[in-house]
Formats: structure tokens, C-alpha cells, sequence
């Protein structure tokens, strides 16, 4: 199929195409794992892609890990965003419930597997987790990942806070990071 | 600068994390059951009727735009000339001490809002009075209050609704809903971005 769509280069419109081309198929999958029903999911993953081919130059290689993780990052999101307006579920609330009580800043990470990293990280849920990988595996300014996830920079600042907070209260209490001399 | 520890740290954690991530995923694009041929044709088509759209939509507001431009610059002289040679010295004298007058206050709301919205900011702007409403569910509201005697209250372009008996006009895009309508000699415009029950919900409370 051809797309009709504008790139400022080859090398862009390569890359969308390798993209669209090799995961479309996840992306329906992993959409309708959430949805339960094709035509919403086929809504989510084209604007899922309509999102990606918009920030298509914060990808750098295509057939990496880390691309992969982005695009079904990306859909997880658009279609957990139909499922809430098809159900008309609050989304999560923006505003400060409490002081941040864990801090990382004098602490450095110890020892702790991928397969830990993963199982703390899980913990959080979609909103927070795509928020805080999209800030810090693929730095992201605040503004750009609003726009991603369609959700206002003060959602995002908030998720980021909550989703920080979490990680650190886990990594702290299961002794993942250890307290540096003051 | 040096990154602080806490920042490595979370870096650290979300590039593992989306290494992990990304080999599963890759691994499970191998091996994930083919969709239908059909679905995949339904998704080519709905990604190119979006595209369509949006360049549509991006296309005719760029033309309304410089249309609207052309318009203004073509017609404002003219209607400069035709307001001033029908002002009488008696008009502009009052017109003059209208203008020095204070900025109106802001109209109170005679109801109380549904519970998913809260009023974050208002202003008042050359006679309407303007609430800027939170919504909990991220539909944010923008509420504005007019008197009838300075309003318009031309609706024929809007659609037409009937809610428990009362005539509402409605607009409504893919993002942004539009409600209107006059309630004891008040003109209410509301606008928010995703959902006209939002705005449905909110005028029953008005009425």
C-alpha cells in the first residue's frame, strides 16, 4: 500500500514504511488485547501511527529494541484513550495528593537484574509508565510527550511526579539502591 | 553538568527496562498469529482516510484563513467609512464616554455545577464573562456569559436540539463541540474539546 504522506527526507519515509510495515500486526494484536474489538482497534493503531509519523524523527533505528518498545508504547496509549471515552472512565486524577516522600538523590543504583528492573517498573500502570519511559529512555520534553499522548503538560508533569515517587519507594524499600556518604 | 544520581538512576532503570521490553516484543512479532488480510486492508484504509482528512482540514483552514485575510483587508477600510458617516456628533460623543466607562463584572452563575467541574479561572472580556472550567475526566470547559442585549444570537447555522424542553443550537468537529443557547436573558456558549455530553450535562444544570 501506498501512503500518501509527506517526509523532509528518504530516510524518514524509509523508516515509517519499515515501521508501518513490520508492526502493524503487533500493533492490531496488542490493541485489541485492550479493546476486544477490531474496528477500535484499527481506530487506535492509525492514530497511533498518525502520532508516530509526526515525531518519526525522535526514532533513530527502526529495527532496534528500543523502536519496537516506542510504537507499542505509543498504541498501548491510543487505545487505552478509546477504551476510557468508550466507557466514559475518569482518567487519572491530576491533582497533588501528597509530599513526595522518596527520594533518589543521594542514592545510587545497586544490584538488580533486568528481569527486576522489569518487574519493578510493571508495577506502574499504562498512564504513569508510558510517561516515564518516553521521559527518560527517549527524552522527551514535557511538551512533546503531551502532544504524543494527546493529554495536557500539566497531566504529564503529574504522571512523571507520581511515576517517580513510585519507582523510587520500590527501589528503596526492596534495597535495589544503596545511600551514598552524605 | 553532572547529572544528578536520582536522574541516572531512572534513566538507567527506563533504558533496561525498554531493551527488555523491545526484545520481547520482537520476538513476540515473530510468532504473534497473522491478522486477517482483510483487517489489515480495513487499517490501510482507515490510516489513509485519516491522513485525507487531516490534510483536508489542515488545507481548508490554511485557505480560510487567507481568504478570511483577503476578506479583512478588502472590506475593513470600507466598513470603517460606513460606520463613521453614520455616527451622529451625538453617537460618537456617547460612544466616547461609553468607552471610558469601566470594564462590566463579571456575571455570577446563578447554578451549581455537576460535580466533574470546577471553575480554575474567569475574566471578563468587553462585556462577557468568561469561566474557565476544570473537568476531572480532562474535558475541560470553557463557559461564556453574555447579556442578550449585546449578544448575537443568530443561530441559524447551528443544529438545532431539544433538551427537557428547551431549544439548544449545537456545533460539533472531530475536536471541538460547541453548545448555545439563551436562558433568562443570558446567552450561554459553551465549548469544550471531546465529548457534547459534557456540555449537555452542564446546561441541564444551567436550565
Amino acid at each position: 500500500m501506498i501512503l500518501i504522506l509527506t517526509f523532509s527526507s528518504q530516510s524518514e519515509k524509509d523508516k515509517f514504511e519499515y515501521l508501518y510495515h513490520t508492526y502493524k500486526n503487533l500493533m492490531l494484536y496488542k490493541a485489541h488485547q485492550i479493546l476486544r474489538d477490531y474496528t477500535l482497534s484499527e481506530d487506535a493503531v492509525s492514530e497511533a501511527f498518525i502520532r508516530i509519523y509526526k515525531n518519526i524523527d525522535k526514532i533513530d533505528d527502526p529495527t532496534s529494541n528500543s523502536s519496537a518498545a516506542f510504537l507499542v508504547t505509543i498504541v498501548k496509549n491510543t487505545a487505552l484513550t478509546l477504551l476510557s471515552r468508550e466507557k466514559k472512565q475518569a482518567h487519572t486524577e491530576f491533582a497533588e495528593e501528597q509530599e513526595f516522600a522518596f527520594d533518589l538523590e543521594h542514592y545510587v543504583l545497586g544490584e538488580i537484574s533486568a528481569a527486576e528492573i522489569t518487574q519493578v517498573v510493571d508495577t506502574l500502570n499504562e498512564d504513569l509508565k508510558s510517561v516515564f519511559l518516553l521521559s527518560y529512555s527517549y527524552q522527551l520534553s514535557h511538551k512533546e510527550i503531551a502532544r504524543l499522548l494527546d493529554i495536557s503538560e500539566n497531566n504529564v508533569t503529574v504522571r512523571l511526579h507520581r511515576a517517580k515517587k513510585k519507582l523510587a519507594e520500590l527501589l528503596i524499600k526492596g534495597g535495589y539502591v544503596h545511600e551514598t556518604i552524605k | 553538568m553532572k547529572q544528578s544520581n536520582s536522574e541516572d538512576i531512572y534513566k538507567r532503570i527506563a533504558n533496561s527496562y525498554n531493551e527488555q521490553l523491545g526484545e520481547i516484543l520482537r520476538q513476540e512479532n515473530a510468532s504473534v498469529p497473522q491478522l486477517p488480510n482483510d483487517i489489515h486492508s480495513r487499517l490501510d484504509h482507515h490510516l489513509q482516510k485519516k491522513l485525507r482528512a487531516r490534510k483536508i482540514i489542515r488545507f481548508t483552514k490554511i485557505a480560510g484563513a487567507v481568504a478570511a485575510c483577503f476578506l479583512l483587508v478588502l472590506f475593513l477600510p470600507l466598513l470603517f467609512r460606513i460606520q463613521d458617516s453614520s455616527k451622529s456628533p451625538a453617537d460618537t460623543a456617547q460612544e466616547h464616554a461609553s468607552s471610558e466607562m469601566p470594564e462590566a463584572s463579571l456575571i455570577p452563575l446563578s447554578f451549581s455545577l455537576p460535580s466533574n467541574l470546577s471553575v480554575s479561572n474567569t475574566k471578563v472580556d468587553r462585556g462577557i464573562s468568561v469561566y474557565y472550567l476544570t473537568d476531572t475526566m480532562d474535558d475541560n470547559v470553557v463557559m461564556q456569559l453574555e447579556p442578550i442585549d449585546t449578544a448575537n444570537t443568530d443561530f441559524s447555522a447551528l443544529k438545532t436540539l431539544d433538551i427537557e424542553g428547551k431549544e439548544v443550537y449545537a456545533a460539533s468537529t472531530r475536536n471541538f463541540k460547541l453548545l448555545t443557547f439563551i436562558h433568562k436573558d443570558i446567552v450561554y456558549t459553551l465549548t469544550c474539546r471531546y465529548e457534547i455530553d459534557t456540555l449537555l450535562e452542564l446546561s441541564k444544570n444551567i436550565f
